[in-house]
């Protein structure tokens, strides 16, 4: 009897708990979106190889994040700011660090070509001055810093899994090369920095998420069929972009818990579930990971209701 | 039952000893605190979660015993703060402490958990150490089954954010007790 007292107390504590634990902290997305969005097919460009799609890229991007409610600075709607030189690059996020606010995020998107600086031990994006100016991953995030507010990266470019951070105490569990290992346990290598005394977190960019298409050590396609590149055509299918119609459907798949928000985490989840599904298991497209920041921290993308 | 119980039993005993096998799920609200960054202070959140493990233990006096399990967690995303919201995890757990017995029908039960979790979406994995104090009461006993409600007090020591802390409710069996060996 005596135990079933106790019992009903312990139960009717834990309910009350439960049904009362309703958050009186949390509150919708109200600040602003920005859009800086950038691709180059290097036409013209000397020393470097024209690509096709990527002009395409942004323009998708543009349309698909305009719909969002998204906008580029000065102007009505998100656009797509082609074969930008670094300088311009720089000074467009510039411009945006005068314009936001604490509130606000702001989206990052390039389309172009990407490398890996082994003296610099950095990847880089490829802009479009004569002979290419190699704008690297530490020059362009510690630019993008300095807009207030949540960031969101999202690169489609070779050799961009660069740009995602490594530090920190959480482990990418995937390699820099679809077609090598990581070299050790990412289990093992998160434990190892769990114990580690020092603080790992410091310099780690805590209000920015960077996607990249590819690893550090792995190329990025486009491809004559999709008209985008592969990751570009698959991310905007994830957030309900129809690439015949160029608009933007209901109920997009990277509502991965249909609470009306995408995340850049859920979006870059369907994004990779689509690679699995066309990109893994195709016999004639080389095989590639798209990458994502770690930590705690995860950044509302778009509202679908907006 | 009894077939069962005695196959398990074999697999899970070792010589004379007496052990029980548990099975046990529990929920919680849990309490984080994310670090603060340029764009927002530190502030206060809930993520829900749940577990479920199984595990052995074994009496080491009438009243002590210490107990083992494994477990898989998850833990679901925050809601909204502005435009921020924490990443839900899930988890794989391995969990070992002791169980101190208060009369007959109530106990008190501590564990140290030790967690590779992985955040939704996608494949960043993180570890931490998870310290989880639980009262307990034992509803239903029969020769074979116990059935004990748990109240987990969970402190979770987490190294990308500074407190961390939930208050959980559970059902834990209790199968194949020493008493039938």
């Amino acid at each position: 009897m005596r135990a079933r007292r106790y019992a009903l107390v312990l139960l009717t504590a834990a309910v009350l708990l439960l049904v009362s634990s309703c958050d009186p902290f949390s509150h919708q997305p109200e600040g602003d979106l920005h859009a800086l969005i950038f691709s180059s097919s290097y036409e013209d460009i000397s020393g470097i190889s024209t690509l096709d799609y990527t002009i395409p890229d942004g323009d998708d991007m543009a349309i698909a994040f305009s719909a969002y409610g998204y906008r580029s600075l000065g102007e009505a709607a998100a656009i797509n700011d082609t074969d930008p030189t670094g300088t311009y690059l720089l000074d467009r996020i510039e411009n945006a660090s005068l314009v936001a606010t604490s509130d606000d995020t702001t989206l990052f998107y390039y389309s172009g070509h990407g490398g890996f600086d082994p003296v610099r031990d950095e990847s880089f994006l490829v802009t479009s001055e004569d002979s290419g100016y190699a704008l690297h991953a530490s020059t362009l995030l510690a630019a993008l810093d300095e807009i207030p507010g949540r960031k969101i990266v999202i690169l489609d470019i070779c050799n961009s899994g660069g740009f995602v951070s490594s530090g920190g105490y959480d482990v990418d569990g995937l390699p820099e090369d679809y077609y090598s290992t990581t070299g050790g346990s990412p289990f093992a290598e998160s434990w190892e920095r769990y114990f580690q005394s020092e603080d790992l977190s410091a310099g780690e960019y805590a209000d920015m998420i960077v996607v990249s298409a590819a690893g550090e050590d792995e190329e990025s396609y486009e491809s004559g069929s999709y008209e985008n590149g592969f990751f570009t055509y698959f991310f905007l299918e994830s957030i309900g972009f129809d690439h015949e119609s160029l608009q933007v459907y209901d109920s997009p798949g990277a509502d991965r818990n249909h609470d009306g928000l995408i995340t850049i985490s859920e979006a870059y989840g369907s994004t990779f579930d689509l690679f699995e599904e066309h990109i893994f298991t195709s016999s004639y497209i080389p095989s590639y990971y798209p990458h994502i920041s770690g930590g705690p921290a995860d950044t509302v993308m778009l509202q679908l209701q907006r | 039952m009894k077939k069962l119980c005695l196959v398990l039993f074999l697999m899970i005993s070792a010589g004379s000893s007496i052990y029980s096998l548990t099975v046990e799920f529990s929920a919680y609200p849990h309490l984080y605190t994310t670090n603060g960054a340029d764009s927002f202070d530190e502030f206060l959140h809930l993520q829900y979660g749940m577990s479920l493990r199984t595990g052995i233990s074994h009496p080491i006096t009438d009243r002590l015993s210490w107990a083992t399990s494994l477990g898989i967690d998850y833990t679901g995303p925050s809601m909204p703060y502005g435009n921020l919201i924490e990443r839900g995890f899930t988890s794989v757990s391995l969990s070992g402490g002791i169980d101190y017995q208060i009369g007959t029908r109530a106990g008190l039960r501590v564990l140290i958990a030790a967690h590779s979790s992985s955040y939704l979406y996608t494949s960043i994995i993180f570890s931490h150490l998870q310290g989880v104090l639980t009262p307990y009461v034992r509803i239903y006993e029969s020769d074979t089954i116990d059935l004990l409600v748990d109240l987990p007090l969970i402190y979770d020591v987490r190294r990308d954010t500074p407190v961390n802390q939930a208050v959980g409710v559970g059902l834990r069996i209790l199968l194949c007790k020493g008493a039938d060996r």
